[in-house]
């Protein structure tokens, strides 16, 4: 797949996982859900539009671990 | 048997001398610009757990304000910022490839974009200062006002330095890779605002 239709794929995507945090955020969702969405949507910024994919493994575990820590770390605090 | 095993041994280390090592690209933009991502998004992120931390607090002051904010809102700022985003790596895909016309096209559209994000945004603060909220009204409104507007202080120079990028390109005159360096400040401005967007605006227990 060329870098340019993997660019498109990852907007469309985008757009519908944006689309998908509005129409799931209610009162009995909960932090995870969004934290999960927000996850999905920066690892396809990052992978895609970043070229994560393309440079060493290790700065993308990096990037993962900074994003994941923090929106996972916020979800855990709500719940406490 | 010994001699065979010496013989493989040194044949394996000859071999590993000489092949190639695997080398990875370097990271898009340059190691700059991602130190100073790293520690953008390091200090937002703890803010946004010091924001976090407040639900444990106060859950219902909490809940009260986040329920003043339209999330509508949010998710528009959002689109605009993503689809700006995906111009942007569009526009350092088409300067690479030589298609200087569609580059600078996509990113001056992600210009515009943000355009509208910065203009969107200062409309949604706007009946909130004329409510009388402010930095001072609490822990979440502290948290909305200071973290929205110190991203927002990150989007102006973008939309500066897209409109420069949309024009270098135009020219096919931008200096190493300097596009790759804006876009890759682009998406930093999107990373941050999908954490700020995800636990000011949607999260909550």
């Amino acid at each position: 797949m060329t870098r340019v239709l993997a660019a498109v794929v990852a907007l469309a995507a985008l757009v519908a996982l944006t689309l998908a945090t509005l129409w799931t955020s209610g009162d009995g969702t909960g932090p995870w859900l969004p934290a999960g969405l927000a996850l999905a949507k920066i690892a396809l910024v990052g992978g895609v539009f970043l070229e994560l994919d393309q440079s060493w493994p290790g700065w993308a575990a990096l990037a993962a671990g900074v994003v994941a820590g923090t929106l996972l770390g916020a979800a855990a605090l709500c719940t406490l | 048997m010994q001699q065979i095993n010496r013989g493989t041994l040194l044949l394996l280390y000859a071999y590993s001398m000489s092949a190639p090592r695997q080398r990875w690209p370097p990271l898009s933009g340059g190691t700059a610009v991602w130190i100073f991502m790293t520690v953008e998004v390091v200090t937002f992120g703890l803010f946004l757990l010091g924001h976090a931390w407040q639900w444990t607090q106060d859950p219902d002051a909490m809940a009260a304000a986040q329920a003043q904010l339209e999330l509508a809102d949010g998710a528009i700022n959002t689109l605009l910022l993503l689809v700006g985003s995906g111009l942007a790596y569009l526009g350092v895909l088409g300067n690479r490839l030589g298609r200087r016309r569609p580059a600078a096209m996509a990113l001056a559209t992600a210009a515009a974009l943000g355009l509208a994000f910065a203009v969107h945004k200062v409309g949604e603060w706007l009946p909130h200062l004329d409510a009388g909220l402010g930095l001072s009204s609490g822990p979440f409104w502290f948290s909305y006002f200071f973290l929205t507007q110190l991203h927002f202080l990150h989007v102006l120079p973008g939309i500066g330095a897209l409109c420069w990028g949309a024009w270098a390109a135009l020219r096919q005159d931008a200096p190493g890779d300097s596009l790759d360096t804006i876009a890759a400040y682009w998406h930093l401005v999107d990373v941050v605002w999908l954490l700020l967007f995800t636990i000011i605006y949607v999260m909550h227990p």
